[in-house]
């Protein structure tokens, strides 16, 4: 009885921990099924669909780089038509309940069939995956737009703190009575502080002010700082209350939205990786927009007006192009008119 | 994100938790699945069914006992659920009818050999491999056993000590028995 010690823990030391490599398709197939028994449940509008299309999308790039860095597997990922074929050939696991009477409790729950309707949810699902590549951007757009948002919260914040640090100023200005019924001329005092405006008056003689930014958002500090979510120009306006009288005064700040094109990428690799599968550029205030791509013997091989493009390798004519040396040219117009030219070496790898 | 908190997020729909789980749990699960099932895309089947069922079912997860128990629990039940569904094999097959196929690599390396080991637990007839694998790696008790599988005790150890004669005659032939 000597090796059974041997055997079992032979086995079980070496086996007990394991760990094999994970096609990944699956987890798109896991996450399907998942949403969409919530989305049955919930009833959701297509648009969350998308969204949860996408980010199966990107999950499953997500593994599939998992995966790969661990260079165990080289499952391609253009898979997904398999998964409808997937979600057919489940198995119901109702009957399984009679079979296994002794079975743990917890899979008496577990042990639910997995409706038509939800293989038909799945599949639909899955059809989505086809867009997702525009959609995608959208998304990441999206996530872009919202950071400014967070920006503004900040700058409120900053006002905040700004009042609780004088609060003897109000007071002070309580204590100062209502005299005279016009207020004497006064003018905004504007500096531009590593991007965060903050305005003054150079008078002190009121008791009320509000500011407004000029971009949609207001203040009632008597030194409001305020940053802006995108670069231009604003009309700042303050207007001054005392007693019942009042006064307003403006003043113009920023510039001209000034054009950018963020960085441009010199390497691209498409290989579904979910890194760097295809040039997309970081755009803002375009007014004209054109790309195009070129390959070493100027042979166009992209063109697109759409500063949202995304170029994953693919040539004119649908085909994958070869890896290798390719440039790029940039002709745009920012909002101001100014022309931007832009043109950038780019190395595609597969 | 400890695991307390990773299952709450799971639980209330958080993509990237899920994920996370996903990817923390699926390598090893993968391997649980590959012991019990006949191949591997049977394997994958179990394992994204049971992930399935995890996902749906992790509200229900107490934390008494640990996480990966739990699912490892769920690999297991839906493999056996699995090869009751698509075999009416006979579950005592004769250890006559095995051809021995395990390939004559080296046994240097520690995780080379972990390969062989899963390649001989998948060659191993059906009967005993349940058996081993339950009671010989998943811990399972011979009485646990008997009412997982609906078998008798007595049927699971002498299923499992004629795994273990099994395995001790192909590991001897491949030099690494005693």
């Amino acid at each position: 009885m000597e090796d059974k010690d041997y055997i079992k823990e032979l086995f079980s030391k070496k086996l007990g921990n394991h760990t094999e490599p994970v096609n990944p398709d699956i987890w798109s197939a896991v996450k399907a099924q998942t949403t969409a028994s919530v989305s049955t449940a919930t009833t959701t509008l297509i648009t969350k669909v998308v969204v949860t299309a996408v980010s199966v999308l990107s999950l499953t790039a997500g593994v599939y780089w998992a995966v790969k860095k661990n260079n165990t597997s080289n499952v391609s990922i253009n898979k997904q038509n398999s998964i409808p074929k997937e979600g057919e050939n489940k198995k119901v696991f109702v009957e399984n309940k009679e079979v296994k009477p002794s079975a743990a409790e917890e899979n008496e729950d577990i042990i639910t069939s997995i409706s038509a309707d939800e293989v038909n949810n799945s599949k639909e699902e899955n059809n989505v995956h086809v867009f997702s590549d525009s959609s995608f951007k959208e998304n990441t757009n999206y996530s872009a737009d919202s950071i400014p948002l967070y920006i503004k919260q900040k700058s409120t914040v900053l006002s905040n703190t700004d009042s609780l640090n004088n609060p003897n100023q109000n007071k002070k200005t309580l204590a100062v009575e209502n005299e005279k019924k016009t207020l004497p001329e006064f003018s905004i005092i504007s500096q531009n502080d590593d991007g965060v405006y903050v305005f003054s008056l150079d008078t002190d003689d009121y008791d009320f002010i509000e500011w407004s930014f000029g971009d949609g958002n207001y203040s009632t500090q008597r030194e409001a700082k305020h940053l802006y979510n995108s670069s231009g120009k604003y009309e700042v306006e303050a207007r001054i209350i005392k007693g019942d009288v009042q006064k307003t005064s403006t003043v113009s700040v920023g510039s001209e939205a000034v054009g950018e094109i963020g960085k441009l990428p010199s390497v691209v690799t498409c290989n579904n990786d979910g890194f760097n599968d295809a040039l997309v550029l970081e755009t803002k205030n375009l007014s004209d927009f054109q790309i195009t791509i070129l390959d070493r013997s100027n042979q166009v091989v992209f063109k697109s007006s759409d500063a949202a493009f995304s170029w994953g390798g693919i040539d004119l004519t649908g085909e994958p192009v070869e890896p290798g040396n390719y440039v790029y040219i940039i002709t745009a117009v920012d909002t101001a008119g100014n022309p931007i030219n832009e043109y950038q070496m780019i190395e595609v790898r597969r | 994100m400890d695991e307390e908190t990773l299952i709450k997020a799971c639980v209330s729909g958080n993509e990237k938790a899920q994920f996370q789980l996903f990817e923390q749990f699926a390598p090893k699960m993968m391997a649980v699945c590959l012991r019990y099932a006949e191949n591997r895309e049977m394997a994958e089947d179990v394992l994204q069914d049971s992930f399935v069922k995890v996902f749906k079912n992790l509200k229900k997860f107490t934390n008494e006992g640990s996480l990966e128990g739990w699912i490892r629990r769920i690999m297991v039940n839906t493999s056996l659920d699995a090869i009751r569904k698509n075999k009416k094999r006979k579950f005592d097959s004769q250890i006559e009818s095995v051809s021995y196929l395990a390939p004559q690599n080296d046994f240097i390396e520690e995780s080379l050999m972990a390969e062989d080991l899963m390649l001989i637990i998948n060659q191993m007839p059906e009967g005993y491999k349940l058996v081993f694998n339950l009671y010989a790696i998943e811990g399972y008790s011979h009485k646990e056993i008997a009412e997982t599988l609906g078998i008798s005790e007595n049927t699971s150890k002498s299923q499992y000590s004629r795994a273990r004669a099994y395995l001790r005659e192909i590991l001897e032939k491949k030099g690494i028995g005693r």
